[in-house]
């Protein structure tokens, strides 16, 4: 702190030459002449001192019969000396700040933001013709004007914000979302599958079928229609017998594989097409195995990466199942697999499983091959919309 | 004579002092040197130089001259009644 307040005030250092430095020390010292960082020599010193009291050390010079000499001038005064000798370099410099402050009261960028359906170039013409364009003196700019205007000329923006950060100017727009009015639309109740129709509640609309019908997917049940005031949906409630057949076969000898716990690991590094083997081997050491390949592209654009394959050896065992196992089994599967087809609600009337022959030359003895039936009771109605066309009776799906 | 009398005086002061419970170095004029480490020492209450070369500093107090041997010393600051040196001390002697 203090070097840099000496900085500021400006100190000389000097070379004292004489027999008697102390003695000149302590009498500039009782004089108040503010002197430091006193370096000896024999019979001279340099020391720093301030321009003020230079003058004062003057007198006292005489006395020791010391000589002085000013060996160097440091601080912020000499450097303002210095410059006020260079008079075109400091001009320059002030005339530097001074454009610069006077081309940053222009508007020199107009940012827009927000906007996806409108034209930006639609906008900055019409913020132009309201008097923002570059370069324009920011004052000038009437944000609450060019906002109006904006929103009163592009009919599609729903709001406008104009804020001024420095030389640069944010629109920042919001568009107004339009609701697409459908007049012509009418709603639909469809099957949702194939089915014979058991129950029928209609709340509104027109019923095609009647209970006991049965139906394709897609088929109309109930219709909408058109009246003078606008259209009735179809509304109302359809439960039929749905029937989901499924196949399943399976062997009654199986194999499986059982891990020995032994395995072996190989990693290949992978550029574009070409796969280099970096470490173990290429193919399995095991006869019998399974091999879990994990590939890691951590810069996927230049098709470079590495692929790590781990060998398990596995041995092969057979199992043989009773025939109630096989088709605990395959009728686990299937209901697995029709689980998500069946809709929410739907009660399940019947289920039947046959075994089909397997004394038939065509199939390979052991095989056990079923068939699933499962008949349930569900709402089979959805909703969907028909679009009207003009001068055309009935309906079109869109 | 006049030492004995010099010394009743400061004697006199000292009790004095004691009996007001004042900091001895305001009350009776004498240096305070404080050291920091090997490489600066301060004196205030000092009483000028009298010798000053690179390898050894003697200033006089009101006490008598203290002697500060060392190694590259210089004055770094040095007002009326307060001195800081610099550079690597190795002895001070002090006045009896």
């Amino acid at each position: 702190m203090s070097k840099t307040w000496n900085y500021l005030r400006g100190y000389v250092i000097i070379k004292i030459e004489g027999n008697n430095l102390e003695k000149l020390i302590n009498l500039s010292i009782n004089r108040g002449i503010d002197i430091w960082d006193i370096k000896r020599a024999d019979n001279l010193f340099v020391a720093k001192i301030r321009t003020s009291g230079l003058a004062k050390l003057h007198p006292l010079l005489r006395k020791t019969k010391s000589s002085v000499r000013i060996l160097c001038k440091v601080g912020l005064p000499f450097i303002c000396f210095r410059l006020g000798k260079r008079k075109g370099l400091v001009l320059a410099g002030i005339m530097f700040l001074a454009i610069l402050y006077f081309l940053s009261s222009f508007v020199w960028f107009i940012e827009i933001e927000g906007n996806q359906k409108v034209d930006t170039a639609l906008i900055k013409e019409v913020a132009e013709q309201n008097g923002l364009y570059p370069p324009v003196w920011r004052k000038k700019v009437d944000k609450q004007k060019i906002e109006n205007a904006l929103t009163n000329k592009i009919p599609q923006l729903a709001w406008v914000g104009i804020n001024i950060y420095g030389t640069k100017v944010n629109i920042q727009v919001e568009e107004k979302t339009l609701v697409k009015i459908e007049k012509d639309r009418v709603e639909c109740l469809v099957a949702k599958s194939d089915a014979l129709i058991k129950q029928m509640l209609v709340i509104s609309g027109q019923p095609l079928v009647k209970e006991g019908d049965t139906v394709k997917k897609g088929q109309i049940l109930i219709t909408g229609f058109l009246t003078s005031e606008g259209t009735t949906p179809a509304k109302g409630k359809i439960k039929g017998r749905v029937w989901y057949d499924l196949y399943r076969e399976a062997y009654l000898k199986q194999d499986y594989q059982v891990p020995t716990g032994k395995f072996a690991k190989a990693l290949w590094v992978r550029a574009g097409d070409k796969h280099f083997l970096l470490r173990g081997s290429s193919s399995s050491p095991f006869a019998h195995f399974t091999q879990e390949v994990k590939k890691f592209q951590p810069f996927s654009q230049y098709q470079l990466g590495w692929i790590s394959v781990t060998y398990h050896e596995v041995r092969k065992k057979q199992k043989q199942f009773t025939l109630s196992e096989i088709e605990k089994k395959l009728r686990a599967q299937a209901w697995q697999s029709v689980a998500r087809k069946i809709g929410k609600g739907a009660k399940i009337v019947q289920e039947r499983i046959v075994f089909l022959p397997d004394n038939s030359e065509a199939i390979i003895p052991g095989l056990v091959r079923l068939k699933i039936e499962i008949e349930t009771l569900e709402d089979i109605g959805r909703i969907e919309n028909f679009y009207l066309q003009e001068n055309r009776k009935g309906s079109q799906k869109k | 004579m006049a030492l004995s009398a010099k010394r009743e005086k400061g004697e006199l002061q000292r009790r004095l002092g004691d009996f007001l419970d004042l900091p001895r170095d305001v009350f009776l004029d004498l240096p305070k040197i404080t050291l920091l480490g090997n490489m600066q020492l301060y004196i205030e209450n000092h009483a000028g130089i009298i010798e000053y070369s690179p390898g050894i500093i003697r200033i006089s107090s009101s006490r008598g001259e203290i002697m500060i041997t060392g190694q590259d010393l210089f004055i770094e600051t040095i007002l009326l009644d307060e001195i800081s040196i610099i550079g690597k001390i190795e002895g001070i002697s002090l006045p009896n």
